[in-house]
C-alpha cells in the first residue's frame, strides 16, 4: 500500500510539474467557458432552453468531454512509457515495487491528471454561466444538481473509461502510436454510431456509446424546453455507465494481469529475419575501393536527399497503425455518407451522382485531415530528436530547406493517402449500386483542387508550428489551438476571405458546376500559395538543426541561413502575393461592397427600425403585367423592364403607398403615373409615391419600371448565385417593383434581433384578425393578368409562367413570349438554361419537364406520378384549372422547390435523382408539389396564424393519401411515422411557443410534420370522403375569388359541417389543441378456444393537452384506436401486415381488450400505423410468449 | 589539418564551456581527455558544426569552418556519444539514407553501404532493426554511418564507454585502421583508449586545454620522478597529507598509493609513469581533481 501511495505522489507531482498539464487545464476551461457563453462556440442552436439549465450544462459538457481524449492518451501514455523513453526502465525495475502498486499507481496519477482537467472544464461553464452579457431571461435557478450530475454520470466515468482503455493499451504494447491509434479507433466509432443511427436503433446506439452523449440525447429526444431545463436525464444512463465502466474495469484487469515487469514488450513485434542466405555470397563481395566522393551536389543531388528523407518519414507513418485507423475511417465514413443521401421527405434514396459526394469531401473529411495533420506534425517534425538520431543528421551535408519540405511533403502525402482512400471508396460505392458514371475529372478537382489546397494549407501550418514548438507534445497541443482559432474567426466576426486561411466551401451544382465561387476559389488558390511558400521559409530559417538550442543560437542559425536564394524566393512570393491579394480585394471591396454579416444583419435592422410601421398599410395591388426580361447568362446580367397597372382594391382611398424592389436591383426608372416619389431609399429598394389625388376604390393606376441587375468579379461570401452561366433562376419578386411593403424581409432570430436593439420577432398576426383578412404578401391581395417576353442567349429556353404564345430568334439572342390564360398570383418565376424537354399529355393538360440532360433518368417516373396525381386530385377535390403543367429544374444553388401557377420549380435535388423503384416508381416530391396547385394555387391563406396549414398541411395530406391509394396502409404508416418523428423531435428547438395546427405560425415542423397526421387520423376517423367533401367544399367558395382570402378556420369549419356530433370534440383536439397520447401494452394473454385463440392485451392509455412551453397536463381519453395483431415478427420495414386488425374505443386508464383471431399471433401492436401522436413508442407493441 | 584560434563559448547562466581553445592537429589520431565536464563534448559539437562558438576560428585545410558549414560537413563524419535511429528501420535502410544525406547517390550508394557493413562486420544483421542492436553493434553502426563518403576529419565522441573488452579492442583496431590519412578526433575519459591509439593528446578541463602533445614524450618527462609505495589503510591519510598522491589503488588486501614527488619519498620504490599518471598529474596540478579519494 505505501509503495502505490508513493508511486501514486510521484506520479501525480511529475505530471503537475509538465506545462502540458497547465496548458490542457487552461484550454479545457476556456473551451468550455467559451461554450455556454456561446462566445465564438456554438454547439446547438436551441435558443429556448435556459443556459444554465440542466440540459445546456450536461450537453456542454458531455459534447466537450470528447476532446479530453487528447491530454488523456498524453497523460496515460507518459505514465507508461516515459520509463523506457528515458532509459530509466532498468533502474525501476529492480526496485521492490511490485507490480500492482507500480501500475495502480501510475494509472491513478493519470486517472488524477484527467480529473483535473475535467474539473477545469466543470469550472469553465459553472464560471461561464455568470458572465453578465448574457441573456438574461434565459438564465434560471442556480442550482447544484446538472453539476453534480456531469461530474458524476458523465466526467467521472468517461474519463475513468478513457484512462482505463488507453492505459490497458499503453500498458500492453508500450507503444505511443498504437495507443493514439486506439484513440481514434474509439473515437471514430462513436462519430459513426452519432451520425449514422436511424430511427430503429436508438435504443442500441445508446447502449453503444461509451461516452454516453448519445444516450442523453436518445433519453432526451421528445422532451420540450421546461423539461430540459429542469430534468436530468435517466433513460439508459445508468445501464450504459455500468457496463461501460465495467468493461473499462475488466480492460485494466487484464491489462495488469499481463504486465510483467520486463524490459521488452508483451506484445512483441514480428522480427526481421536474418538473411542467412546472403553471408556466403557476402565473403565473395570483391571489397570495392572506398569510393572516392567528391560530392557533387548538383541539383539532382540534392533531389535525391530530399527523396530519402521523404522515403523515411512516409516510411514512419507506413508502419504506424494509426494511419490504417484514420484511413478506415475515412472509408467508412464516406460509406456512411453515402447512404446517407436520402430524400427528406420521402426517405428513399438518391441515384449516387458524383456531385452529392464533394459535401462530404469537405465536411467529412475535415475532421479527419485536421487530426492527421494534429498529430503527424509532430511525429515527423520531431522525429530525429525523439528518435535520437538528429546530431548524426545535423552533421550531415545537406541544404536546410531540405528537411522542412520533405516533413511538408511527407504529411501532404500522408493526407493524399486519405483523399484517395475516400474517392477509391465512393467510386466503389457507385459502382456496387451499380451507377458507372464516375466523373473522375470531378473526383480530383474537388478533392485534390478545392479541398486539397485548403487541407496543403493546414498542413504547411502545422509544419512550421511545430518547428518552432520545443516538443512534440506542446506543438501537437499548440497545433490543436491554433485549428481551433481558425475554425472560429468567423464567429467573432473576422469574415474577409484574404484573412480566414481557407479555401471556403463551393456549392457544386450538376447544372453549373462551382459557378460564381469558381473564380473566387482559383483566385484565393493563387493567393494562399505564396502565402504558404512564406511560411516555408519561415519553418526554413527556424527549422532546428540538431539538439536543442537556446533562441539565441536559433535566431543567429535563421540570420545564417539567409541566403540570396532565400531572399529571391520571399521576395517573389510576398510580391504574388501582394498582386493577389489586391485583385481579391478589388473584386471583393471595389467592384463589389463587402459586408460582415453583422453589417448585413444590421441593414436589416435598420430596415425594419427605419421603415416598419410600413407594413400593413394599403397600396394598390397588380391588375395587369407585362415584363420584358433580358437575360445574359455568359455576363451574368438581367435586365428587367416593364408596365403594370395597379389597382385599388380596398376600400377606402389611397393617398400614398410604398413599393419594394429587391435591394440587388439597380433602379433606372420607376414611375408611379399621376404621383410624385415622396422618399426613394435605394439601399434599401424601398420608394414611396404620394398620389396627386387620392386613388379611389376601383381605380387604376401605371406603374413602368427599369431595372438591371449585374455582376462583377467575385464576391467575399454571398454570390449571387440566381443569375450564373447555366441554371438562372429567379423569382418574380427579385425582379419585378412589387406594390406594398416586403416584411418577409425582417430577421426572424430572437437572439440577433435583441443584439441589434430590436424587440423579439411579431410573428404572424392572429387567427381571424380583420385587418389581415385581405392581406397575402407584400401589397398583392388580387390576381393579375400576365405577360412576359423573355429573352436569352441561343443555346438556352427562358421560361416562366403561362403558355407560351411566340419564340423567335433575333441575331445572337433567343426570345420568348409567355401569357397567362386567366389572372393569376403575381408570385411568378424566371429560368433560362440549357434545357431539354419531355412532352407529355393528360386529358387537355399539355405537361412539360425542362431538365438538364444529365437528369433525365426520373423523367418516365414523374410523368406517371404526375398523372396518377391528377387523377386523385382531380376526382377528389377540383379540376386542374390550366392548359399546362410545367416542371422546371434549377440548381441545387436554390434548394427550395416552387409551385407558381402552373408550374413547380425543382432544384436538382428533388425528384429528378431520387431513386423510386421501391416506391414503384411514384415520386413523393412531385406529388407534394403538384397538389399545391391546389393548396396555395386556388386558394391562398390569408396572412395570419393557420396560413400554412392550408398550403403545405394539405399538399402534405394529398400526398400521404395518394400514396395509401397506391401502396395501402403499412406504406402510409411508414411515412406517417417519418411525419411524427421530425415533428417530436423539433420541438425540442421551439424558440417561442408551440401552437395548435390550426394556428400555426409558419412553424414548418407543425404544419409539415403534424399537419398531415391531423388530417390522416381525422379521415380515419370519420372517413376519406368526408373530409374529402368538406375539403372540396372550402375550395369551391374560395378558389379564386378575391379578398377575404381563406384562413385555417374556414376549413375547420367544412370539416365541422360534414363530421357528426360524435367527432366535434375530435376535432377540436387535433385542430385547436396540442394533444399527446401515451399507450402502452402491460400484458397480453392468448387462450385457445376451439380452433381460434382469445387474445386478452391489457392495455394503460392517457391523453395530455400541451401548452405553449410543453408543460402537460392529463385530460380523460375517449377515442377509438387502432389494434394490430401480428403472425410474422416485427421486422420494421414497410411489408409488416397485420394477420387481424380492430379499432377499439380506448378510455383512459387500465382496459382489457379482447380480440378473437383464427391463428397463433406473434405480437400485438397499438396504433401500428402511426395515426395518434405518442411519445414512447417502444411499449405500444409486446411480443407474445408461446 | 585542423586549426583552432581562441574558441570560447559560455552557455546562458554564465557557463563557460570552452575559454580560448587553440589546437593545431595534424593528420592522425589525436585524443582528447578529460574528466566529464571538461567541454569536451561541446567541443566536439563544435568542431562539427552542430554548434557556434561566440567567439574564435576554426580552420580545416582551406574551410573556413564558420563560414562555410556545408563544405565541412561534406568531409566530415561524427559519432555523437548518444545517437539513436529511426524505429523499426533496419540498418541497412539506416546507412542508406544516411548516405544519401551525404551526397551519394545511384549505384554507388549500395556499394559504399555493403562494404561498410561487411567491414564493420555487421553484414549478417543488416536486416534487423537497429534498436535491436547490442551495445557493441550500435557502436559499429555508429562509425559505420561515420565512415560514409570517405571523410578527411572523423570525430569520434566517447565511443568506448559500455563496450565489453573484446569489443572495445575490435573498435580501436577499426579506428587504427582508418586513421592513416586523415584528422580523427578521439574524445574520451577512458584513459587507454588513448594510450594505445593516439600520436597525440591533448588533456582538458573547465573549458580549457591544460596541456598537449605526445604521450610518449610526455611519459619520459615524468621519467624520475613517479614513485609507489604500499601502506595500509589507516595510513593513506597522513601519506596524503604529506606528498602529492596521484592516485591510489588496491591489491590483494593491500593499498598501493602513487606520488609524484621530485625525490624518493621514505618507503617508495620508482615506478614507470603512464598516460593515466600524467593525466592525473595534469588534473591535480589545476586543481580538477582532489588529492583525496
Amino acid at each position: 500500500m505505501r509503495s502505490f501511495l508513493e508511486v501514486l505522489r510521484f506520479e501525480v507531482r511529475y505530471q503537475c510539474g509538465t506545462p502540458f498539464l497547465w496548458a490542457a487545464l487552461l484550454i479545457f476551461f476556456l473551451l468550455h467557458f467559451l461554450s455556454i457563453t456561446s462566445v465564438g462556440i456554438h454547439l446547438d442552436e436551441n435558443q429556448r432552453i435556459n443556459i444554465n439549465g440542466a440540459a445546456k450544462i450536461i450537453q456542454v459538457i458531455s459534447t466537450l468531454n470528447y476532446l479530453a481524449m487528447l491530454p488523456v492518451v498524453v497523460f496515460v501514455v507518459t505514465a507508461i512509457t516515459r520509463d523506457y523513453d528515458k532509459s530509466l526502465a532498468s533502474l525501476f525495475f529492480v526496485t521492490p515495487v511490485g507490480k500492482l502498486p507500480f501500475l495502480l499507481g501510475r494509472f491513478g496519477g493519470a486517472f488524477i491528471a484527467a480529473l483535473l482537467v475535467g474539473l477545469a472544464g466543470l469550472l469553465g461553464t459553472w464560471i461561464g454561466t455568470y458572465m453578465p452579457w448574457l441573456q438574461q431571461d434565459r438564465i434560471g435557478d442556480y442550482t447544484w444538481a446538472p453539476y453534480g450530475f456531469s461530474l458524476l454520470v458523465i466526467v467521472l466515468p468517461n474519463l475513468f473509461i478513457m484512462c482505463a482503455l488507453f492505459f490497458a493499451v499503453a500498458t500492453l504494447t508500450r507503444s505511443v502510436a498504437m495507443t493514439a491509434a486506439a484513440a481514434m479507433a474509439i473515437m471514430a466509432a462513436d462519430l459513426v454510431l452519432a451520425l449514422y443511427t436511424g430511427l430503429d436503433d436508438l435504443g442500441r446506439t445508446a447502449m453503444a456509446d461509451p461516452f454516453a452523449a448519445l444516450t442523453i440525447r436518445e433519453a432526451t429526444r421528445y422532451w420540450t424546453v421546461p423539461e430540459l431545463n429542469a430534468q436530468l436525464p435517466r433513460g439508459h444512463l445508468l445501464a450504459n455507465r455500468l457496463l461501460w465502466v465495467a468493461t473499462a474495469l475488466s480492460c485494466l484487469v487484464y491489462a495488469c494481469a499481463r504486465f510483467r515487469l520486463a524490459l521488452t514488450a508483451d506484445v512483441e513485434r514480428r522480427r526481421w529475419p536474418l538473411r542467412r542466405k546472403k553471408a556466403a555470397h557476402a565473403l565473395a563481395v570483391r571489397m570495392p575501393q572506398p569510393v572516392d566522393v567528391e560530392s557533387h551536389f548538383l541539383f539532382r543531388d540534392v533531389v535525391a536527399q530530399l527523396a530519402s528523407q521523404l522515403k523515411r518519414d512516409v516510411a514512419g507513418a507506413v508502419k504506424n497503425s494509426f494511419t490504417y485507423v484514420v484511413l478506415l475511417l475515412g472509408a467508412v465514413t464516406t460509406v456512411l455518407d453515402f447512404r446517407s443521401h436520402v430524400d427528406s421527405l420521402s426517405s428513399l434514396p438518391y441515384y449516387p451522382l458524383t456531385t452529392l459526394m464533394l459535401a462530404h469531401f469537405h465536411f467529412g473529411l475535415l475532421t479527419l485531415v485536421m487530426v492527421m495533420a494534429i498529430y503527424y506534425s509532430g511525429t515527423i517534425v520531431h522525429r530525429e530528436r525523439d528518435s535520437g538520431v538528429a546530431e548524426i543528421v545535423a552533421a550531415s551535408p545537406y541544404a536546410d530547406w531540405v528537411m522542412v519540405t520533405a516533413k511538408t511533403v511527407a504529411l501532404c502525402l500522408i493526407v493524399c493517402a486519405l483523399l484517395v482512400t475516400a474517392m477509391v471508396t465512393a467510386i466503389l460505392c457507385q459502382l456496387l449500386s451499380g451507377y458507372t458514371n464516375f466523373e473522375i475529372p470531378l473526383y480530383l478537382t474537388s478533392l485534390f483542387v478545392h479541398n486539397g489546397f485548403y487541407y496543403a494549407m493546414l498542413c504547411i501550418l502545422g509544419v512550421v508550428i511545430q518547428t518552432l514548438a520545443p516538443n512534440k507534445w506542446l506543438g501537437t497541443l499548440s497545433v490543436f489551438a491554433t485549428f481551433i482559432v481558425l475554425m472560429s474567426l468567423e464567429e467573432f466576426g473576422v469574415e474577409h476571405i484574404l484573412v480566414i486561411f481557407k479555401i471556403p466551401y463551393a456549392i457544386h451544382s450538376d447544372m453549373n458546376g462551382y459557378g460564381p465561387a469558381g473564380p473566387q476559389i482559383l483566385a484565393l488558390i493563387a493567393y494562399w500559395s505564396p502565402f504558404c511558400v512564406l511560411l516555408l521559409v519561415l519553418g526554413h530559417l527556424l527549422y532546428p538543426r540538431g539538439l536543442h538550442k537556446s533562441l539565441k543560437d536559433r535566431l543567429r542559425e535563421a540570420r545564417a541561413r539567409i541566403t540570396k536564394g532565400v531572399v529571391y524566393v520571399s521576395v517573389l512570393a510576398a510580391a504574388i502575393l501582394v498582386a493577389t491579394g489586391s485583385w481579391i480585394f478589388y473584386n471583393t471591396n471595389v467592384l463589389n461592397r463587402y459586408q460582415t454579416t453583422a453589417q448585413r444583419q444590421e441593414k436589416l435592422a435598420r430596415y425594419e427600425q427605419d421603415y416598419g410601421h410600413y407594413e400593413g398599410t394599403p397600396a394598390p395591388s397588380f391588375e395587369r403585367i407585362d415584363v420584358q426580361v433580358d437575360l445574359y447568362p455568359e455576363d451574368r446580367r438581367l435586365e428587367s423592364r416593364g408596365s403594370a397597372l395597379l389597382r385599388n382594391n380596398k376600400e377606402s382611398a389611397i393617398d400614398s403607398f410604398v413599393v419594394s424592389v429587391e435591394p440587388r436591383m439597380e433602379v433606372h426608372r420607376l414611375d408611379v403615373g399621376s404621383a410624385t416619389l415622396a422618399m426613394s431609399d435605394r439601399e434599401q429598394g424601398l420608394y414611396r409615391f404620394e398620389m396627386h389625388s387620392p386613388l379611389a376604390p376601383g381605380k387604376t393606376v401605371p406603374l413602368a419600371w427599369d431595372m438591371t441587375r449585374e455582376n462583377r468579379g467575385f464576391v467575399n461570401k454571398h454570390h449571387d448565385y440566381e443569375i450564373v452561366a447555366n441554371g438562372t433562376y429567379l423569382e418574380g419578386a427579385a425582379i419585378l417593383p412589387m406594390p406594398g411593403f416586403d416584411a418577409e424581409r425582417f430577421l426572424t432570430n430572437d437572439a440577433w434581433r435583441r443584439r441589434l436593439g430590436l424587440d423579439p420577432a411579431k410573428g404572424l398576426p392572429k387567427l381571424e384578425d380583420p385587418a389581415y383578412l385581405g392581406v397575402l404578401k407584400f401589397g398583392v391581395d388580387s390576381r393579375s393578368e400576365f405577360r412576359a417576353v423573355l429573352s436569352t442567349s441561343a443555346d438556352q429556353i427562358a421560361i416562366t409562367q403561362g403558355e407560351l404564345r411566340r419564340e423567335w430568334r433575333e441575331g445572337k439572342r433567343r426570345y420568348f413570349e409567355y401569357a397567362a390564360d386567366r389572372p393569376v398570383w403575381p408570385a411568378v418565376s424566371f429560368a433560362s438554361a440549357c434545357y431539354e424537354v419531355a412532352r407529355d399529355h393528360w386529358n387537355d393538360v399539355a405537361l412539360e419537364i425542362y431538365h438538364d440532360k444529365k437528369h433525365g433518368k426520373n423523367i418516365e417516373a414523374i410523368l406517371k406520378t404526375v398523372k396518377v396525381s391528377l387523377d386523385y386530385l382531380t376526382r377528389e377535390f377540383a379540376p386542374y384549372p390550366y392548359p399546362s403543367f410545367k416542371i422546371i429544374e434549377h440548381p441545387v444553388y436554390h434548394a427550395a422547390a416552387h409551385p407558381p401557377f402552373g408550374t413547380a420549380d425543382y432544384p436538382e435535388v428533388l425528384g429528378f435523382i431520387t431513386d423510386n423503384s421501391r416506391a414503384n416508381g411514384l415520386d413523393f416530391a412531385t406529388i407534394h408539389e403538384l397538389s399545391h396547385q391546389w393548396w396555395g394555387g386556388m386558394a391562398y391563406g390569408a396572412r395570419m396564424r393557420g396560413r400554412q396549414m392550408l398550403n403545405e398541411g394539405l399538399a402534405q395530406y394529398s400526398t400521404l393519401m395518394i400514396f395509401k391509394e397506391s401502396f395501402g396502409s403499412e406504406f402510409a404508416g411508414q411515412v406517417a411515422r417519418s411525419f411524427q418523428d421530425s415533428y417530436l423531435k423539433a420541438r425540442r428547438a421551439e424558440t417561442d411557443e408551440e401552437r395548435p395546427l390550426m394556428e400555426t405560425d409558419d412553424q414548418e415542423y407543425i404544419s409539415y410534420g403534424k399537419g398531415p397526421l391531423v388530417f390522416y387520423a381525422l379521415q380515419d376517423a370519420i372517413g376519406e370522403d368526408r373530409v374529402n367533401r368538406a375539403l372540396r367544399n372550402y375550395l369551391h367558395k374560395f378558389a379564386f375569388k378575391a379578398a377575404p382570402f381563406p384562413t385555417s378556420r374556414d376549413v375547420v369549419n367544412e370539416l365541422r359541417a360534414v363530421a357528426g356530433e360524435q367527432h366535434q370534440e375530435l376535432i377540436s383536439d387535433l385542430f385547436e389543441r396540442i394533444i399527446l397520447y401515451d399507450f402502452q401494452i402491460d400484458r397480453v394473454d392468448v387462450q385457445p378456444s376451439g380452433d381460434v385463440y382469445d387474445v386478452s392485451i391489457i392495455l394503460t392509455a392517457r391523453k395530455f393537452e400541451a401548452d405553449g412551453q410543453g408543460k402537460e397536463t392529463e385530460v380523460p381519453l375517449d377515442v377509438d384506436v387502432d389494434i394490430a395483431l401480428f403472425s410474422e415478427s416485427d421486422t420494421g420495414g414497410m411489408s409488416r401486415l397485420p394477420v387481424h386488425q380492430v379499432k377499439r374505443r380506448v378510455a383512459t386508464g387500465i382496459q382489457t381488450i379482447t380480440v378473437q383471431v383464427a391463428g397463433m399471433p406473434v405480437s400485438v401492436e397499438i396504433d401500428p400505423f402511426y395515426k395518434l401522436i405518442d411519445r414512447t413508442r417502444q411499449n405500444n407493441s409486446m411480443k407474445i410468449d408461446r | 589539418m585542423l586549426s583552432l584560434s581562441r574558441v570560447s563559448k559560455t552557455y546562458p547562466g554564465n557557463v563557460a564551456a570552452l575559454q580560448d581553445v587553440d589546437l593545431e592537429i595534424p593528420n592522425g589520431m589525436f585524443g582528447l581527455l578529460g574528466p566529464n565536464g571538461a567541454g569536451k563534448s561541446t567541443l566536439m559539437r563544435t568542431i562539427a558544426t552542430l554548434q557556434e562558438p561566440d567567439e574564435g576560428a576554426i580552420h580545416f585545410d582551406d574551410i573556413d569552418v564558420r563560414k562555410d558549414k556545408t563544405a565541412l560537413r561534406r568531409i566530415l563524419g561524427y559519432l555523437p556519444q548518444e545517437f539513436g535511429a529511426y524505429p523499426r528501420t533496419s540498418a541497412e535502410a539506416m546507412l542508406l539514407h544516411f548516405a544519401a544525406l551525404k551526397g551519394i547517390h545511384g549505384t554507388q550508394r549500395k556499394q559504399v553501404v555493403e562494404h561498410l557493413l561487411v567491414h564493420t562486420n555487421l553484414w549478417n544483421v543488416r536486416g534487423r532493426s537497429v534498436d535491436k542492436f547490442s551495445g557493441g553493434m550500435k557502436q559499429r553502426f555508429g562509425i559505420a554511418q561515420a565512415l560514409l563518403g570517405n571523410p578527411k576529419l572523423i570525430i569520434v565522441d566517447e565511443p568506448t564507454a559500455g563496450l565489453d573488452p573484446a569489443e572495445r579492442r575490435r573498435f580501436q583496431n577499426l579506428l587504427a585502421e582508418v586513421g592513416e590519412d586523415r584528422v580523427v578526433i578521439l574524445s574520451t575519459h577512458i584513459v587507454d583508449d588513448v594510450a594505445d591509439l593516439c600520436s597525440t593528446i591533448a588533456i582538458m578541463g573547465q573549458g580549457k586545454i591544460l596541456k598537449g602533445g605526445e604521450p610518449k614524450k610526455l611519459i619520459v618527462e615524468m621519467n624520475g620522478r613517479l614513485w609507489t609505495k604500499v601502506v595500509s589503510k589507516q595510513d593513506v591519510e597522513r601519506v596524503r597529507t604529506d606528498h602529492t598522491v596521484l592516485s591510489t589503488r588496491f591489491r590483494s588486501g593491500s593499498t598501493e598509493v602513487r606520488i609524484l614527488a621530485d625525490e624518493m619519498p621514505d618507503g617508495a620504490t620508482a615506478a614507470v609513469p603512464e598516460l593515466e599518471d600524467v593525466y592525473f598529474s595534469v588534473l591535480i596540478e589545476h586543481g580538477l581533481k582532489d588529492n583525496l579519494e
